[in-house]
């Protein structure tokens, strides 16, 4: 192997170093192809080896414990924080074999696969936009397009700039009744995602505001974010969100370690979930997930207050 | 006479088409104004501008391809500042910036807007940082602005009224996009902007732009070239939808057309006129235009030459496309639905589709649900003038659902059909046979994307071995290792740069390379909390993302407690 050196001028460089014997390249390969495989092979969405384990636990039975592979179990019992380790391939899982005909693919941390041995999943795009970075679409192309999916039908009335004072019939189809609406829509258009922290986690991520429209999936997706996932990827659908909607969250009922709070446009640090959902919706700027220790006293009050708020739809 | 990276000579002369011609170019020449910088970490400004003193036009690249997906943190760097202010200092007369993937902040569009008396043309690219503060700034104080091109960046809106800082005196625009803004403009004072700037040429517009203010540009500018429509929503029965038809026959110049950001499909058939004259157009964003409204768009089209579509055109709708824009060069097809299973909308149908109506396609972006390895092959040898080839299957393993194979074979024909193949993304169920023939055949490669893909370190030597024009290689998710990395690190000097993540490369092994290699950069992007900087890390490790690059410059100091350089 030739070491060029391209246009830089001056003496040489480095040497190749040659690779050492077939004998490493083939057990790097076979454990290589055994961490993709194992992800999938038994039709569990997690391996139970020891390097899934981690973190703090974050209250209920067992966390820090071992990985299970249940699906839709309740909530209660992972309480841990994911770093980058658990992400090995960027939170996603994928089959090797050539010759496995569905081709699986498995969420891993992200959310629980469905079955490798699902024949569809491999041609289903399911999930896909739950790895990071996939599909390879620009950032901003991206949230404009999620945020196309929500903004309201084009025929609908639009607020025009203050100035226009034109007779025009477009003038007559403004509904000042419902300007606040449209600001509010708008807004919402403009927000897309948003920036999520959480105690001790030094990189962050992003939610997209508009792909929920309650608190309740909001805290569903961000606790599958953080902690661990175990509702499957169907459930990111819109449709699956609705489902979910009744399962408690354990960040807005207080009974976790950590509350969720986020930053208003005043740069006012808030707990979420006091404000009806449209008017958070045109407020917030980032979120955080909190330690509950910090949140200075403010856990009993929000538990009891959020006692009353579970009887009745947000 | 002493020799710079490529990274400054490319496009070293004004209008060189080829980038190849540029390798042939290598004097280096104090009068030269208009200079390329593919990794702003390559080079200092200092050095730059000690070089070329007499710089006019600075294009400068930041950030990895990979963090336009979200695989860099924010901090990582990319920061234009520093440029800026030493040009600013050395009284550089600046008149053109292009960047591509930086970190832009106010103040630095503030500084960029003061220093330079002859500022004409700011161009920002996939750029973050700046507000609409920033902009105001530019449009205050740069005297003879001519251009403002901001293309898919992420700018916060404060609300100010940006546009209205162009002063009455200013009458130079000639390009004005601010499409990518999501806050309202003053659209009284976009209309005088219009109006005064009789030069101007093309204009993309926001969302927040409606039709009535389009209508009025277009009275007042009908010489436009490139226009994107912001909101096109309207009653197709009012008086200004009839004055907007009467005022776009009038427009006989456009040729590129974009935008539709909100979109009433029934107020389509004003533009129809238009699209008969149209070499460029680009739906991209358009999600409000589809079905038949789309096709009956697309008929009228007969001159495209790059079409930018989403994948809701379906195979059916690319059926058409073939069959109207028989002078098609660039396709790009994105898709338009991330959360369902849905509907598949293109696959391998259309393309093949494609290739058989529109011969001189040479540029490809194409996300579809499946692909096979036949519809590949036929698509080779249809079109062999293919420069840009990038394909993505939404699954990113997925074989050809026909035979349930590797998609390598259909990946080989492409390479070995396509001998000016310059840029090349693959992804479906691939195994190391594709590198192999990547290798073997794509002997014009310069830029080469790989994600989840490969078996082994063979796949990526082959590519390293093979192909001795790569500028630019990027992998994630592969199981490539030391093997492959360190067998030739020499190579590393003659690329751009090297971006491998989720990988199986561990720290020794990054080490190693950067031990060897004193004229390399190898960065660790470390996101893991357990790994302290104080803490004495396993080399064993495997490396969560790397990203090395050839410079002339050393460690760079602006890198956040994040990226450790090794």
């Amino acid at each position: 192997m030739e070491t060029t050196l391209g246009l830089l001028g001056g003496g040489g460089g480095g040497g190749g170093l040659s690779g050492n014997s077939a004998n490493e390249t083939a057990s790097t390969v076979s454990k290589a192809e055994q961490d993709y495989v194992s992800m999938s092979s038994e039709g569990s969405s997690y391996p139970k080896e020891a390097e899934l384990e981690l973190g703090l636990s974050l209250g209920g039975s067992g966390g820090g414990g071992s990985v299970k592979s249940s699906k839709g179990s309740p909530w209660g019992e992972y309480g841990r924080i994911l770093t980058a380790k658990d992400f090995p391939a960027a939170g996603y899982s994928i089959s090797r074999r050539p010759n496995n005909a569905s081709a699986a693919v498995s969420g891993t941390k992200r959310s629980a696969a469905e079955s490798s041995a699902s024949p569809d999943v491999g041609s289903a795009s399911t999930g896909v936009s739950q790895v990071v970075g996939w599909p390879p679409i620009r950032a901003y192309r991206m949230n404009s397009l999620v945020n196309q999916a929500k903004t309201p039908n084009a025929e609908e009335d639009k607020v025009v700039g203050g100035n226009d004072k034109s007779k025009d019939s477009l003038q007559k189809k403004i509904n000042h009744g419902n300007v606040k609406n449209d600001t509010a829509v708008k807004e919402k258009g403009h927000l897309g995602f948003v920036k999520v922290n959480m105690d001790g986690l030094p990189i962050g991520r992003k939610v997209d505001l508009n792909a929920h429209a309650c608190y309740e999936t909001l805290a569903q997706t961000l606790e599958e974010m953080f902690f661990r996932p175990t509702t499957t990827i169907s459930s990111i659908r819109s449709g699956g969100e609705k489902e979910r909607a009744t399962q408690p969250s354990k960040l807005l009922d207080g009974s976790s370690e950590f509350v969720l709070t986020y930053e208003d446009k005043e740069g006012d640090w808030m707990l979420v979930g006091d404000v009806p959902w449209g008017m958070f919706l045109s407020t917030v700027k980032r979120l955080r997930i909190m330690r509950t220790s910090e949140a200075n006293g403010l856990a009993p009050r929000y538990q009891e207050r959020n006692e009353r708020q579970r009887s009745k739809p947000i | 006479m002493n020799y710079f990276p490529e990274e400054v000579l490319e496009h070293v002369f004004d209008f060189l088409t080829s980038d190849r011609d540029r390798n042939a170019v290598s004097l280096v020449c104090q009068s030269w104004y208009r200079v390329f910088i593919g990794n702003c970490y390559a080079i200092s400004a200092e050095r730059l501008i000690a070089r070329f003193p007499r710089v006019r036009s600075l294009t400068l690249k930041g950030k990895p391809h990979f963090a336009d997906f979200n695989l860099v943190p924010h901090d990582w760097g990319g920061f234009v500042y520093p440029w800026i202010e030493t040009m600013a200092k050395s009284g550089l007369n600046l008149e053109e910036l292009r960047l591509k993937r930086m970190v832009v902040s106010d103040d630095s569009l503030e500084l960029l807007s003061r220093s330079f008396v002859n500022f004409k043309s700011l161009v920002l690219v996939s750029c973050e940082g700046f507000t609409t503060d920033g902009l105001a700034a530019i449009a205050s104080n740069c005297r003879f602005l001519r251009e403002l091109d901001l293309q898919e960046n992420e700018v916060e809106d404060r609300r100010g009224q940006w546009l209205s800082c162009f002063p009455d005196s200013c009458t130079s625009l000639v390009s004005l996009n601010f499409a990518c803004l999501k806050g309202e403009v003053n659209l009284v004072a976009l209309e005088r902007l219009v109006t005064r700037c009789c030069n101007l040429r093309s204009l993309r517009l926001n969302h927040a732009v409606p039709l009535d203010t389009l209508q009025k540009i277009l009275v007042q500018a009908p010489h436009l070239v490139d226009l994107g429509i912001g909101s096109y929503v309207h009653d197709p029965d009012s008086e200004t939808y009839h004055k907007l038809k009467s005022a776009i026959q009038k427009c006989t110049s456009v040729r590129s057309l974009s935008g539709f950001l909100e979109v009433a499909p029934r107020c389509l058939a004003a533009i129809y006129q238009i699209c008969l004259n149209l070499t460029s157009l680009n739906l991209s964003y358009a999600a409000g235009i589809h079905g038949t409204e789309l096709i009956k768009l697309i008929r009228h089209c007969g001159r495209l030459q790059r079409l930018w579509i989403l994948d809701c055109i379906g195979d059916k709708g690319l059926g058409v496309v073939a069959s109207t824009c028989k002078e098609l060069q660039e396709l790009r097809v994105f898709p338009s639905d991330l959360y369902g299973v849905g509907h598949a909308a293109v696959t391998e149908e259309g393309l093949v589709a494609i290739s058989a109506g529109c011969p001189k396609l040479n540029s490809l972006l194409y996300f579809c649900h499946q692909m096979t390895n036949a519809a590949l092959i036929t698509v080779a040898k249809n079109c062999p003038n293919f420069t840009r080839f990038r394909l993505c299957t939404l699954n990113p393993t997925k074989p050809d659902p026909v035979t349930m194979q590797p998609l390598d074979d259909g990946f080989g024909a492409i390479v070995q059909s396509c001998k000016g193949l310059r840029r090349l993304s693959l992804t479906g169920l691939l195994t190391d046979q594709v590198f192999l023939y990547i290798g073997m055949y794509a002997e014009q490669l310069e830029m080469l994307s790989v994600a989840f893909a490969g078996d082994s370190d063979e796949g990526m030597l082959y590519v390293l071995n093979g192909c001795k024009k790569l500028k630019k290689l990027e992998i994630r998710d592969s199981p490539f290792g030391n093997v492959a990395l360190l067998t030739d690190v020499g190579k590393y000097e003659t690329m751009r740069s090297l971006w491998m993540s989720s990988c199986e490369v561990t720290l020794e092994g990054c080490k190693t390379v950067a031990k060897l290699m004193p004229r390399l950069n190898v960065e660790i992007i470390n996101e893991s909390e357990q790994v302290e900087v104080e803490a004495s890390p396993d080399d064993r490790q495997k490396v969560e993302k790397m990203y090395l690059y050839r410079t002339l410059v050393g460690p760079r100091r602006d890198a956040p407690d994040f990226v450790w350089t090794l």
